[in-house]
């Protein structure tokens, strides 16, 4: 085990940077990285010089079934990842009517009759409970009846015909009102439970529904994106610049992408927090000693994206710095509030 | 203004809407690969595959192994590209380190297996020595050629612990145990060679961009 003291740290960054570490001093580096920002940059700049070792190889053209190779792994993993992503199979072309017919039709027309043989199942299990339980009340009836009888035999002027009649009615009647209460009360349940299952059935062919229905729009938003970002970065004079996460918002990236042809530019936002009550996210561009915001937006608050249409003057000239600030709601003047994404000046 | 709303407003049809991919920087590639642009990650790879697999080949000396590396060098491109910064570092730096670490993970696994099959077996690594660096015109011309002529002014013993850990995947430990140096001394080795490249690649660049 190595002392713990800062300076161990940083007596091990080389070593780090040119991969001579073992694994468990290799972590420990790493998790002392996540709260030292002097370290950090330090390692940066040494990743980067060990990095150019890599250029002291001369190129070596690999075989070319390599390239076939890799690109149908990659659509293999892909697919993997989207069919886990989306429970409902996604159809490759995404034509809704192609969608409809293959995965959600046989799914509906498969749960429905399932459904309904289960409640159906369930009321014949019902009504056999039932008729048992009317045979047993019979039986216990009959076995009164005999009682009464002997008894009646065996008690010295006793037991009238009348008597007897009187009993046997009272019995009937009993009898009857049992039945018909057990039969109501079977009633009652069957449609119940008839009541339960639609609703159960209801709810799951929704639910399904919704979420073929959410993964699609993801899908079409996810197309958008990448064809608008081709548009722009295909046209004379296109410039991407890329925006890194800072402080809270470590983890949110963004992309601008302009051209020269007077088309809008786009901004590409992923990952960011919703800002405070009252307050919204605004963009702000540098170029020529000048500061100009295009303008505020706000993200989605499920995954913190946004996908912004930017009209920018003609003036701008690229590589553009860029900075994402947290400004009151409407937007400010000048930048005010601290920089959640900023590009590399 | 407030243009948050999604634009979804123009009907693109995708097929016939072609992008000369090699034109695009590789930033832009990377914001296609976010997407999982198939074509994106083709044109990565035309770019840097040579480089990647001659790492690989360099470090594992066996084609078939490199080009499993590099195979997965590229996926992990795709599989980790919301974690690339891009404000901090060239994108190459980050490349290259993915393409180090696997190779690295790769050379280091099969020294275990290799030791398990016989403890007693050295594993060989190639030292810096006298012999002449590789002819100037293998050497890529421009940055290659310059850390190439940078490498060469540091003293022996600098080069020696940056072969044997950057390309023979040895750690500090391992290299101490070899060379029969103080662990801190090849420390300190490893600490000043890349301090020196530093200085001298900076001094090289501000050189040609005056």
């Amino acid at each position: 085990m190595i002392e713990d003291s800062g300076q161990a740290y940083w007596d091990d960054l080389a070593a780090y940077a040119l991969g001579a570490l073992d694994p468990e001093r290799r972590r420990e580096i790493e998790t002392r990285l996540e709260s030292d920002p002097e370290l950090r940059a330090e390692l940066e700049e040494m990743q980067e010089i060990a990095a150019s070792l890599a250029l002291l190889v001369p190129s070596q053209e690999p075989p070319r079934s390599l390239k076939s190779r890799l690109l149908q792994r990659f659509e293999m993993e892909l697919q993997a990842r989207r069919t886990v992503a989306a429970p409902v199979p996604m159809p490759r072309e995404s034509a809704w009517a192609k969608f409809r017919r293959r995965a959600l039709t046989p799914r509906v027309a498969y749960v429905a009759p399932a459904m309904v043989m289960v409640a159906i199942a369930a009321s014949a299990v019902s009504v056999f409970a039932f008729n048992s339980l009317v045979d047993r009340r019979i039986e216990a009836i009959q076995d009164q009846m005999q009682t009464a009888e002997k008894t009646a035999e065996s008690t010295p002027g006793g037991v009238t015909a009348a008597n007897l009649q009187e009993a046997e009615t009272k019995l009937d009647q009993k009898t009857a009102s049992r039945v018909e209460e057990a039969e109501a009360k079977l009633d009652e349940k069957t449609a119940s439970r008839v009541e339960e299952v639609k609703a159960e059935l209801d709810q799951k062919t929704s639910s399904r529904l919704a979420e073929a229905q959410a993964e699609l729009e993801s899908l079409k938003k996810t197309v958008n994106i990448q064809t608008k970002l081709m548009q722009v970065l295909n046209r004379e004079g296109a410039a991407s610049t890329w925006l890194a996460g800072q402080d809270e918002a470590a983890n949110a990236t963004a992309v601008l992408a302009a051209n020269r042809s007077g088309e809008p530019a786009y901004l590409w936002v992923n990952g960011l927090p919703t800002p405070p009550d009252g307050k919204q996210y605004q963009l702000w561009l540098y170029y020529q000693g000048r500061i100009w915001s295009p303008g505020t937006f706000t993200v989605e608050p499920a995954d913190g994206s946004a996908w912004v249409e930017l009209y920018l003057p003609l003036a701008v000239t690229y590589p553009v710095y860029a900075a994402v600030t947290v400004e009151p709601q409407g937007g400010s003047q000048r930048p005010t509030g601290p920089n959640v994404l900023t590009s590399r000046r | 203004m407030d243009r948050s709303a999604p634009q979804w407003g123009v009907h693109v049809d995708v097929r016939t809407d072609r992008v000369n991919y090699e034109t695009l920087t590789d930033e832009a590639l990377l914001a296609l690969i976010t997407v999982s642009d198939r074509h994106a990650l083709a044109a990565l790879y035309d770019r840097y595959g040579r480089r990647v697999f001659a790492l690989a080949a360099r470090m594992l000396g066996d084609p078939q192994s490199s080009e499993e590396v590099t195979q997965d060098v590229f996926l992990s491109v795709w599989r980790r590209v919301s974690s690339y910064k891009a404000g901090k570092g060239r994108f190459t730096t980050w490349l290259f380190s993915i393409a180090h670490n696997r190779t690295i993970d790769e050379l280091r696994r099969r020294r275990r297996e290799r030791y398990r099959e016989n403890p007693t077996l050295e594993d060989h690594v190639d030292l810096p020595s006298d012999t002449p660096p590789p002819p100037e015109e293998v050497v890529a011309r421009s940055e290659g050629a310059m850390v190439r002529e940078v490498l060469g002014t540091l003293p022996l013993e600098q080069r020696a612990v940056i072969e044997m850990s950057y390309f023979g995947g040895l750690t500090q430990v391992e290299i101490a145990e070899r060379t029969g140096q103080p662990l801190g001394t090849v420390k300190t080795r490893m600490r000043l060679a890349l301090k020196k490249l530093r200085i001298a690649l900076t001094e090289r660049i501000e050189e040609r961009s005056a």
